[in-house]
């Protein structure tokens, strides 16, 4: 018994000692675990190898080619049988031949070309052979030629320089061509506007279609001696060449494709073998180059797009090659050719990285990014945006994590403030003073000083705009001149819907929360005092003028018009129809609105404002409320404190605020710098005009042409743009209180005093934290 | 407390079983390093400014006993705890007290647990069918010609907490109390019958006392509970929720969106010292009535 009870002693001594070393062993694990994790999450730079080490080598270099003189992306390239390079430039109708890769270029003139581009002409698809055949789809649009809605025309010239013309009537002549492509074998394939694929026989003049695409989206087409490969922006097909069947779907491929498109249209693609014979797809997009192997499970990045032009917004890939040593040549449709070519013993990202950091997806900055890597090629900009749609993650969420990391003394060397709480980063020394940069930007260039000192303070300035939207007010010349504050628009607005001849709403406003939601940007400002506290009689005042402006709108409005209003706005966002004068100016134009009131975000919008002003003698000017000459942002950058690379965060400023990417309209707002202000409003596709259909208040199609300002009202806008030097409100938190409260005074729910009292009482918690 | 603490440790390794402090320490050490020097650190901040971490005296005291968001935080937590937890013991016993006379329902002991299995996320889509404007709560006040409630956006929206927190823990607070029966000793309430005790003086006298070693650890677990009420109000009525259903995390959350580190490490200190006060007086009376 004795011998037992020892056994079991030990037994028990044994076991409790396994524990404590298996035990042990976990815990090491775990640590091992996840300093390897936090080891490979820190090495997974942005070109997918997972593997990477930090000091990893390897990265395609990106160089520039030299094209054919004046070509600016009009055309086609391709690689001829003979291992040549050609270029046909539909611009100037010329052929051009480059036998050493693109340092030298024999041009010649088609001259069947020429002569149709003299001509009204416009050149819809062109297709070049490896034989170094040219075929070109056109539509002349000079002559009218009865039922031929396109009356498309076709061209195929012979490397012999004979040439085929003929017409294919293709459904009648009531599409015309979006793309072609010559398969190796010179077999010429086409999609039409209609979506559906022929195959031409230019021989014969005859067309065969063979299937249809599914979506009507970003198009692209190549093929090599087997398949035709064709992507409609949410879909790849493969057509067979030799059985004439589409192969099953690669969904691998498509939800590729499909993410691409989403972020921005123009991914292009090209194929070609692999070491092991196996046919492999490249893709190139704003993310960069991705291979596929056709059949396979994965799509590898080969190329960052934030380490070349393909992460810019302002360029998009026309054309791809992939040449015989690996290397890719990308065509962009500003006429740039980019070679990509393998470095092995090139860094696998620039040893210098500066992170920006956002909320949300900014266009401005990633034409920054790529203008300050041609720059400062040693330097890699990485772009994080908190909210990108992917994770679930709400702002709260995204702010609070930034904020972990910043208060751990890491990080990014920059953030936009856009929607973040600005104050609370200037309040507690979280933010670089940017003194010495403004006085560094002024000395270069011209800035809209207001603007550009918009967010100064006495202790210095923490954060630099970037891009802002202009608040607008358009209507007729005596009005306007009668309306300089929110209670002159609701005097003005009273006015109008008494009027007899008045049977549209006046600022195209159905709800009360569309009401608040317009003239909230104007008056937000201050409803705050500066001790925290609400200014009870400003909000007060703000609700009561809002009611009157509320009973004008609803004067002349009945049930069907509120009921047509809500079909029309469905599914879109309020900032569209509600916010944008463009689109505002439009209605005008159609007779369902009087004035508007909102913003000016790019030439677009200006363009459909000045277009409206002729039209109906209109005028226009800064739109004031309680508060006076506003800009809304939106772009504002910082630099953290915690930031170890502060000079080159600056040199980025220089460059985020430099002419190059401020004269840029991306249509996220107007530029800070003056200098630049020029190119942004320079047309860039002048002699085109755009006509817009709409319908006017009785139902009556009506048509308008947009046409570029003219140069005096550039300056009239540049003006009112200097006298801007207010930021509007960005945080948006107290909005949604205001606006559920305070529609409730609008509608007569409840008295204007008592909503005043119940909003102070919700938004009191902000205020008192 | 710190002696009788002391006291247990020499007693611990004055006795032959030296070896529970070895297989102690890795427990012990983890709440050093996790729990306790982190704190220290809380504590350290809440004399310091938030971002900068110069020292600052009792300012950060100073400014969160004058911020009206925290006092009223403060007093929702409170009221939360001192209505919510009563409410959720008398319930929970009571309903354990039928279960433990009914035997077969004692079967469905494990479907009382259900709701703390249910994920918080659907809670919340219950919770908002229930308490919407025009959802199954209102439905029922109007089929009973009851004025329809406000439930979220008025001051009935602090019983939508109460309601969830009950209903969160009755299942576990039941299964809690109905272990705490098993243990009172069956032949003391069959003497006192014997003895002629009633029920109710048997319930009072035999059972209750009885049932008092676990109510000391049902109780601090219930408060702990009360805290994570907070998911639920988060999720249902955002970060800016009615004034009655403004709870200490709300306030701790917002404060960290807009980098209040100071605030937030004076109010943790305050509120540790409330929660330690509170269960060394809840250790005290168990103690000395036992």
């Amino acid at each position: 018994m004795k011998g037992f009870v020892k056994t079991m002693k030990s037994m028990k001594q044994f076991t409790a000692f396994l524990l404590v070393i298996i035990l042990t062993f976990m815990i090491a694990a775990c640590a091992k675990t996840e300093n390897q994790t936090k080891e490979s999450e820190k090495n997974n730079v942005s070109n997918g190898k997972t593997e990477e080490k930090e000091n990893a080598k390897g990265r395609y270099l990106e160089t520039i080619i030299n094209t054919p003189k004046g070509f600016i992306g009009k055309g086609d390239m391709r690689r001829l049988a003979d291992g040549s390079l050609m270029i046909v430039d539909t611009e100037h109708a010329t052929k051009s031949i480059s036998t050493d890769e693109g340092k030298t270029w024999k041009t010649e003139t088609i001259k069947k070309l020429k002569s149709i581009v003299e001509g009204e002409t416009e050149i819809k698809s062109v297709s070049l052979a490896e034989d170094g055949g040219i075929f070109i789809s056109y539509v002349s649009w000079g002559k009218k030629e009865d039922g031929k809605m396109f009356p498309e025309k076709y061209f195929y010239q012979k490397p012999d320089k004979t040439i085929i013309e003929f017409e294919l009537g293709i459904e009648e002549y009531r599409t015309s061509m979006s793309g072609s492509v010559f398969t190796a074998d010179g077999r010429l394939f086409a999609v039409m506007q209609s979506m559906n694929v022929y195959e031409i026989d230019i021989e014969k003049k005859s067309a065969k279609k063979i299937f249809s695409l599914e979506n009507e989206g970003d198009l692209d087409m190549c093929s090599n001696e087997d398949v035709l490969i064709i992507q409609d922006g949410k879909k790849v097909y493969f057509y067979d060449l030799n059985s004439g069947s589409i192969t099953a779907d690669d969904n691998v491929l498509n939800s590729y494709i499909e993410k691409q498109t989403e972020k921005k249209y123009g991914t292009v693609m090209c194929t070609a073998k692999d070491g092991k014979n196996k046919q492999t797809l490249f893709f190139a997009g704003s993310e960069g180059i991705a291979s596929h192997a056709i059949g396979g499970s994965v799509m590898e990045q080969l190329v960052d797009g934030a380490l070349t032009n393909l992460g810019d917004p302002s360029r998009t890939p026309l054309k791809m090659l992939q040449n015989e040593d690996g290397s890719f040549f990308i065509l962009y449709r500003d006429g740039e050719l980019d070679s990509y070519v393998y470095d092995a013993n090139a860094s696998a990202v620039p040893e210098q990285q500066l992170t920006i950091y956002s909320l949300y997806d900014n266009e401005t900055i990633r034409q920054a990014i790529s203008v300050f890597r041609k720059k400062n090629p040693e330097v890699f900009v990485k772009f994080e945006v908190g909210l990108s749609g992917e994770n679930g993650m709400t702002e709260s969420d995204a702010i609070n994590n930034l904020n972990t990391e910043l208060l751990a003394g890491e990080g990014p060397d920059m953030i936009l403030l856009d929607g973040m709480p600005i104050e609370s980063y200037e309040e507690k020394g979280m933010l670089v003073d940017l003194g010495d940069v403004i006085t560094g930007l002024e000395s270069a260039n011209a800035y809209f000083e207001g603007i550009l000192k918009g967010y100064q303070q006495k202790s210095g300035t923490y954060v630099l705009p970037f891009r802002y939207n202009v608040p607008l007010l358009t209507g007729d010349n005596t009005t306007l001149s009668k309306i300089s504050d929110l209670k002159t628009l609701a005097d003005e607005a009273e006015r109008i819907a008494g009027l007899q001849t008045t049977k549209e709403t006046v600022l195209g406003c159905y709800s009360a929360e569309e009401l608040l939601e317009k003239l909230y940007l104007t008056s937000a400002n201050v409803w705050i005092t500066e001790d925290g506290t609400v200014d009870k009689t400003a909000l007060s005042e703000f609700l009561t003028q809002a009611k009157r402006i509320y009973e004008a709108e609803q004067k002349n409005l009945d049930e069907k018009e509120r009921k047509a209003h809500e079909e029309r706005v469905e599914g879109k966002k309020v900032t569209e129809y509600l916010l944008e004068s463009g689109s505002q100016a439009l209605d005008q134009f159609s007779k369902l609105q009087i004035l508007t009131a909102g913003y000016l975000s790019s030439m677009l919008d200006f363009q459909s404002v000045t277009s409206v002003k002729k039209v109906n003698k209109n005028e226009y000017k800064i739109l004031n409320g309680q508060d006076s000459n506003l800009f809304c942002s939106t772009g504002s950058i910082s630099i953290s404190k915690n930031s170890k690379n502060q000079e080159i965060a600056k040199q980025f400023i220089h460059t985020l605020l430099g002419t190059e990417v401020q004269g840029k309209d991306l249509g996220d707002g107007f530029p800070v710098n003056a200098d630049a202000y020029k190119n942004f409003t320079k047309n860039p596709t002048p002699g085109s005009s755009l006509v817009v259909g709409t319908k006017d208040g009785n139902g009556n199609d009506i048509m308008l042409d947009i046409e570029w300002p003219e140069q005096s009202e550039i300056d009239k806008l540049k003006n009112m743009i200097d006298s801007l030097k207010v930021p509007s409100v960005t945080d948006n938190s107290l909005k949604d209180e205001i606006i559920t409260n305070g529609a409730q005074a609008l509608t007569g729910e409840k008295g204007v005093e008592q909503s005043v009292e119940e909003i102070i009482q919700k938004i009191s918690l902000h205020l008192q934290e | 407390m710190w002696k009788k603490l002391s006291r247990k440790f020499h007693s611990i390794y004055r006795s032959r079983n030296k070896n529970i402090l070895l297989f102690l320490m890795p427990s012990i050490a983890g709440v050093f390093l996790f729990v306790l020097i982190p704190f220290a650190d809380v504590g350290k901040r809440s004399f310091q400014t938030a971002v900068t971490g110069e020292f600052c005296g009792i300012d950060n005291y100073k400014v969160i006993f004058g911020n009206q968001a925290f006092l009223l935080a403060i007093r929702n937590t409170f009221k939360l705890v001192i209505i919510g937890l009563p409410l959720l013991l008398v319930a929970s016993l009571l309903i354990s007290l039928v279960m433990y006379q009914v035997k077969w329902v004692q079967a469905l002991k494990s479907a009382f647990l259900f709701p703390m299995a249910v994920p918080t996320a659907t809670v919340v889509l219950i919770w908002k069918m229930l308490f919407h404007n025009f959802g199954l709560m209102n439905a029922g006040l109007e089929s009973i010609s009851l004025k329809s409630i406000d439930w979220l956006g008025s001051d009935a929206s602090f019983w939508v907490l109460i309601i969830s927190y009950i209903w969160k823990n009755l299942g576990y607070t039941i299964v809690l109390w109905l272990a705490g029966l098993h243990n009172v000793s069956e032949e003391l309430k069959e003497a006192a019958r014997v003895d002629g005790a009633s029920e109710t003086k048997c319930f009072l006298y035999v059972v209750l006392p009885g049932l008092k070693p676990v109510l000391y650890t049902i109780t601090i677990l219930s408060f702990l509970n009360s805290f994570k009420v907070f998911r639920e109000a988060y999720l249902v009525a955002g970060a800016y929720p009615q004034q009655n259903m403004y709870l200490l995390q709300h306030l701790f959350n917002n404060w960290f969106t807009h980098l209040e580190m100071d605030k937030i490490a004076a109010a943790a200190v305050c509120i540790t010292v409330i929660f330690i006060v509170f269960a060394v007086f809840l250790q005290h009376i168990w103690e000395e009535e036992k």
